[in-house]
C-alpha cells in the first residue's frame, strides 16, 4: 500500500475476508458487517472519483470547516487533473492553449475571484488579460483559462486544503447503504492488497467519464483487423498520425463537429503548413448545421456544418435565466429541454476561422455529411470506407490514409461497475439523458436518505437540475448545493458571509482553511 | 455573473445602498462644487443622484433584460454593464437639474440659493457638472469593479443564481416520471457536387481486395494471410473482456474505463506501435523487427527478424513484454526522448527502450517511435525481458531501467 493511505487510517480499514456472502446484500447493517469479520471507522464523508468533482465537494467542505481526518477520497489519480489532462492532452490541446471555459470558472477558488484573468495579469505584469475579460464576448473572444493555469491553481489548493492526506490510493467497488444510516464503501487498494471498507455518513460520487465513445465501428474494425493505428479515436494516443502525414502527406478523415475536432483541425493544418506536405483533410460532419448564421433563432450561430457557442453549453444555462428556466421543469421536461441545449459545438474561434476559410479556399479541407456504413482496412496501410448520404444516394466509397473519430466521450453509466450496481442494487435510477437521477441539491434519488445522504455530480449527474453539471463553473456549484445540504443537517458549517470573507482571506494568503 | 431579471433588480439595489452609499459618504467632500455650495447640500445632491440612479436604474433593467433577450447565450457582457453608465448618467443629470422636482430629495428642494438658478442651465458648462461627473463615474466605475469579483466573496451564491442577493432554496424535488424521447437529429446527405469528385477519386479497382485479418505492410501479407498472434504478456481486461496493457485508462478496443486495481493476467500483446521512418513510411511494431539498408532509393526497409539476416541487419527492434527496445551491433544510435534528453547508445550489446515520441538515428535513418502505451510503473512478473534479451550478448539488459554504456549528453 501506498504510504498515502496508511497515516492516520488504520483504524478505519480493515481487512475484509468474508466479504463474498455481502455482496449479495443490498444494504448492510452494523451487525453483518462485524459478521463478515469487518469492523470501519466512520468519517463524515467519502468521496469516490478523485478527480475534479471530487475535489470541488472536499474543498468546498474543507472552507467550511471539515478537518481532513472527516473526509476521505478513493482515487486512483495521484492529482485531480490527472484524467483530465490526459484527456485533453490526447486531445491536442497543449498546456498553454485555451481551454473552453471562462475566466471566473476555477475548481480551486469557490469564489471565482481573482479570476483566472487577474491571476495572468498580476503574474505576467500585462493588462492584456484584463482587457479581455472586459471586452468579450463583444469585441474579443472569451478569455480562457490555459491547461497549465488550471492546473498550477488545483496543485496549489490541493497543497492548501491537505489533498494528499485525504486520497486513499484504491478503486471503489461498491457503494451500500448501511441500515443504521450512512454507506459503506468497499475499496480495492491499487498495490492490489486486500479490499477493506469504508464507513461515512455522506457519499459523493464524482466518477466521470466511464469510457472514451468509442463508435462501435471502431471496435469492430479493431477486433476484426488487429489494426490500431490507422482508425483511431481523438482522447487515445494518436501522435503518430501527425508524425506520418507530416513526413509523406496524405488524406485524413475527421469526424466530430465538437471543439476537439477544431483543435484536431488547427493541429493538422499548423503540421500542413509547417512541413509543406500534400495534407488533405475531409471532414465528416454527421448532421451538418444548415440555417444561417446570426444570434438569434432556437439554435446557436450555425455555419459550413459547425455549430459555435462560446462554451459547452449557453451561458446562462450555469448561472442565469436559463438555469432558473430548467430547475422549474419537471424532470422529463428538463431533460428534453437540455438535450436540445447540449448538441454539439465549437467555439468560434478566429484562429481557427481563418484556418478553416483558406483551407476550403485552397480546397485541401472539404467538409462531407453522412454516416459511416462501413469501415475496412486496406492492404496498403489505408482505410477503406462507405459513407451513407441522403436516402436515395448509393455510398460513397473513399480511400484515406487515416480515419480520426472526434465524437467524445461517453457517459453510459453502466459502463461504470460501481454505478451499474449502485442502479442494480441501490436503488439509484437514471434520467432520460442517462445521468443518475439526482435532486436539487445532488442527492442520488432513491438511495436511501434516513440519516446520511448519497450525491453525485460531474458527468454522472448528467440532465439534471444543472445543464453544464460537467464544467468547472459546474462542479463548483453542484459542490455548494452538495454543502449547503449537508449544512442543513449540520454536517458542516454554513457558509456565512463571515466564512465566506475569513475563507477567502485564507485563500488569498494560502493558509490552510 | 449571468443575471436573470430578479437578480438584476437585486444586484442594482444591494450594490447602490452598499458600494453606492459608501462611496458616496466618501467621495462628496472631494468633489470640485461651485462657490457657495456647503458640504451638506453637497451631500443632498450627490445622494440625490444615487437615489435617481438607483430608482431609474430599475426600469432600465427591464429594457438590458429584454435586450438580453435577444442574445443567444441569454448572457449579457461585462462591458454592457460597465458603458450602461453612458445612457444612465445622462438621464440622472437631466432628472437632476432640469427637472429637479422629479428627483431630489426633500432637502435640496428647499434649497433656493444655488438650486434656483441653476435649472433651465444644465448644460456641460454648468457649475455643478464636474462634480456630478466625477461623482456618477467613479460610483458606476465602483459598483461595477465590486460586482466583477468581490460581490463573489461577501456573497458566494450570486454568480449562480443570477444575481440574486437574497438566496433561494431550490425548488423541492419533482419526481422522475416518464422519460421523454430524447430528439433524434437527422441524417443529412452527402453533397452531390462532393460525391462525384469522391467518386471519381476513389473507384479504384485496384483496392478492391482487403487483406482481412492481415498484417498488411506495403503490400506484403504476412504469413498465410493471417495475423500471428502476439506474444503473451501481462496485462488487464477490461468489462467486456478486451485485453489491454496494464497502463491504459481506456480500453483500447471498446474505450471502457480500466480500472488501475485490475486482475493482471496473461494475453495475446496487441502491435505496440508504430515506426515512422523518415519519408513517412510506417511499419507496426507487432514483433521482433530488423531494419536493414539497400542499395537505391528507399534505402531503408523493415522487416520481420527472421526475413531479414543479422548480417544485414542496422539495427533490431525488439520486444520484451509491453516494452520495445532498439539495438544495433554496427552503428551508434542517437536516441532523443520525448521531452528532452540525449542518449547515445554505442555498437554492441546494449539496448535502448523505446517509449512513445522518441526518435532515433541508425547511421543517417531518423525513426521515429510511436505508441499508445506509456511505460507503467506496475511490475510485470515473470515477463521481465532478461529471458529474451540476455540471450547471446550477456548484457543484463532491463528494458525499463538498466541501459548500461549510455552516456548522457
Amino acid at each position: 500500500m501506498s504510504d498515502l493511505a496508511t497515516d492516520g487510517l488504520t483504524a478505519a480499514l480493515t481487512w475484509a475476508p468474508g466479504l463474498d456472502p455481502l455482496r449479495a446484500e443490498p444494504a448492510w447493517s452494523d451487525a453483518m458487517v462485524a459478521a463478515a469479520g469487518l469492523r470501519a471507522k466512520p468519517v463524515t464523508l467519502v468521496t469516490v472519483g478523485g478527480g475534479l468533482a471530487s475535489f470541488a465537494v472536499v474543498d468546498a467542505l474543507r472552507i467550511r470547516g471539515v478537518p481532513t481526518s472527516e473526509i476521505r477520497v478513493v482515487s486512483t489519480l495521484l492529482r485531480p487533473y490527472e484524467n483530465l489532462r490526459h484527456l485533453i492532452a490526447t486531445g491536442q490541446i497543449q498546456d498553454r492553449d485555451p481551454l473552453r471555459s471562462d475566466s471566473a470558472s476555477r475548481v480551486d477558488n469557490i469564489w471565482g475571484f481573482p479570476s483566472y484573468a487577474v491571476e495572468e495579469a498580476i503574474r505576467r505584469f500585462s493588462l492584456r488579460p484584463l482587457w479581455n475579460v472586459l471586452t468579450e464576448p463583444v469585441a474579443a473572444e472569451f478569455y480562457n483559462p490555459s491547461p497549465g493555469q488550471v492546473f498550477r491553481g488545483l496543485d496549489r489548493e490541493a497543497d492548501r486544503i491537505g489533498w494528499d492526506s485525504m486520497l486513499i490510493a484504491g478503486r471503489a467497488e461498491l457503494v451500500r447503504r448501511r441500515i443504521e444510516g450512512g454507506y459503506f464503501c468497499l475499496v480495492h487498494p491499487v498495490d492490489h492488497s486486500p479490499p477493506y471498507l469504508l464507513r461515512s455518513h455522506y457519499m459523493h460520487l464524482g466518477t466521470g467519464y466511464p469510457a472514451l465513445e468509442y463508435a462501435p465501428e471502431l471496435t469492430e474494425y479493431r477486433l476484426r483487423y488487429q489494426e490500431f493505428f490507422n482508425f483511431v479515436n481523438a482522447y487515445e494516443q494518436h501522435e503518430h498520425v501527425y508524425q506520418v502525414l507530416q513526413r509523406r502527406g496524405g488524406a485524413i478523415l475527421v469526424r466530430g463537429a465538437g471543439i476537439t475536432a477544431s483543435r484536431v483541425l488547427q493541429r493538422l493544418i499548423d503540421d500542413r503548413d509547417h512541413s509543406g506536405q500534400d495534407v488533405r483533410i475531409l471532414h465528416l460532419f454527421h448532421d451538418p448545421a444548415e440555417h444561417p448564421p446570426g444570434r438569434r433563432g432556437s439554435g446557436p450561430p450555425a455555419e459550413h456544418g459547425w455549430r459555435y457557442q462560446a462554451f459547452s453549453f449557453p451561458k446562462s444555462a450555469g448561472s442565469g435565466q436559463l438555469r432558473e428556466e430548467l430547475a422549474s421543469l419537471n424532470s422529463p421536461d428538463r431533460s428534453a429541454m437540455i438535450a436540445a441545449l447540449s448538441v454539439t459545438t465549437t467555439a468560434k474561434r478566429r484562429g481557427w476561422q481563418r484556418q478553416l476559410r483558406r483551407a476550403r479556399s485552397e480546397g485541401f479541407y472539404q467538409a462531407i455529411s453522412g454516416e459511416i456504413e462501413t469501415v475496412e482496412s486496406s492492404r496498403d496501410q489505408r482505410v477503406r470506407l462507405a459513407i451513407a448520404g441522403r436516402a436515395g444516394d448509393g455510398p460513397v466509397r473513399l480511400d484515406v490514409d487515416f480515419v480520426l473519430d472526434c465524437t467524445g466521450l461517453s457517459s453510459r453509466l453502466r459502463d461504470n461497475p460501481l454505478l451499474a450496481d449502485l442502479i442494480d442494487h441501490g436503488g439509484a435510477a437514471i434520467n432520460a439523458l442517462g445521468g443518475l437521477d439526482v435532486g436539487p441539491h445532488f442527492e442520488v434519488r432513491g438511495s436511501g436518505d434516513e440519516a446520511g445522504r448519497l450525491y453525485a455530480s460531474g458527468i454522472i449527474a448528467q440532465g439534471g437540475y444543472l445543464a453544464p453539471a460537467d464544467s468547472f463553473l459546474g462542479f463548483v456549484s453542484a459542490a455548494l448545493l452538495i454543502c449547503d445540504d449537508m449544512a442543513a443537517q449540520r454536517a458542516c458549517a454554513r457558509l456565512s458571509l463571515a466564512r465566506s470573507v475569513v475563507g477567502w482571506a485564507k485563500w488569498l494568503s494560502g493558509q490552510a482553511p | 455573473m449571468t443575471p436573470t431579471l430578479e437578480g438584476r433588480l437585486q444586484t442594482r439595489i444591494f450594490l447602490g445602498v452598499t458600494v453606492g452609499v459608501l462611496w458616496t459618504a466618501v467621495i462628496v467632500p472631494f468633489l470640485p462644487e461651485p462657490a457657495g455650495v456647503t458640504l451638506g447640500m453637497s451631500y443632498d445632491m450627490a445622494f440625490g443622484s444615487l437615489l435617481v440612479m438607483t430608482a431609474y436604474g430599475l426600469v432600465w433593467e427591464f429594457l438590458y433584460h429584454a435586450l438580453q433577450q435577444l442574445r443567444w447565450d441569454k448572457d449579457w457582457p461585462a462591458s454592457y454593464a460597465l458603458l450602461a453608465v453612458l445612457v444612465e448618467a445622462p438621464l440622472v443629470w437631466i432628472l437632476d437639474f432640469l427637472f429637479p422636482i422629479m428627483s431630489m430629495s426633500g432637502a435640496a428642494m428647499q434649497m433656493s440659493g444655488p438650486m434656483g438658478p441653476m435649472s433651465g442651465s444644465a448644460g456641460l458648462p454648468s457649475p455643478y457638472f464636474p462634480g456630478f461627473a466625477i461623482h456618477i463615474g467613479t460610483t458606476w466605475a465602483l459598483i461595477w469593479l465590486f460586482s466583477q469579483g468581490p460581490m463573489r466573496v461577501i456573497c458566494v451564491r450570486w454568480r449562480f443564481e443570477g444575481g440574486r442577493v437574497l438566496s433561494v432554496r431550490t425548488a423541492g424535488a419533482s419526481p422522475a416520471d416518464s422519460q421523454p424521447k430524447v430528439p433524434v437529429r437527422e441524417v443529412n446527405g452527402i453533397p452531390a457536387a462532393w460525391l462525384a469528385e469522391a467518386t471519381a477519386s476513389s473507384a479504384d479497382a485496384e483496392h478492391t481486395a482487403y487483406a482481412v485479418n492481415g498484417r498488411a505492410q506495403n503490400g506484403r501479407v504476412q504469413r498465410n494471410g493471417s495475423a500471428v498472434p502476439g506474444d503473451l504478456v501481462q496485462g488487464i481486461t477490461c468489462g467486456n473482456g478486451h485485453f489491454c496493457h496494464p497502463g491504459l485508462r481506456y480500453c483500447i478496443l471498446c474505450g471502457l474505463s480500466l480500472p488501475l486495481t485490475g486482475m493482471l493476467g496473461p494475453g495475446r500483446r496487441p502491435p505496440l506501435g508504430v515506426l515512422i521512418l523518415a519519408d513517412g513510411a510506417r511499419h507496426v511494431v507487432d514483433h521482433d523487427l530488423r531494419l536493414a539498408r539497400v542499395e537505391g532509393p528507399g534505402e531503408l526497409i523493415v522487416g520481420d527478424r527472421d526475413e531479414i539476416p543479422a548480417a544485414a541487419a542496422a539495427a533490431e527492434i525488439r520486444l520484451a513484454g509491453w516494452q520495445a527496445v532498439v539495438s544495433s551491433e554496427l552503428f551508434r544510435i542517437e536516441v532523443d526522448l520525448p521531452g528532452g534528453g540525449h542518449l547515445h547508445v554505442v555498437p554492441g550489446a546494449v539496448l535502448a527502450e523505446l517509449r512513445p515520441g522518441t526518435e532515433f538515428t541508425v547511421g543517417k535513418h531518423r525513426i521515429r517511435y510511436e505508441s499508445p502505451y506509456q511505460p507503467t510503473s506496475l511490475e510485470i512478473p515473470g515477463h521481465g525481458p532478461e529471458g529474451r534479451l540476455g540471450q547471446g550478448n550477456g548484457a543484463a539488459a532491463s528494458g525499463a531501467t538498466a541501459i548500461p554504456s549510455i552516456v548522457k549528453a
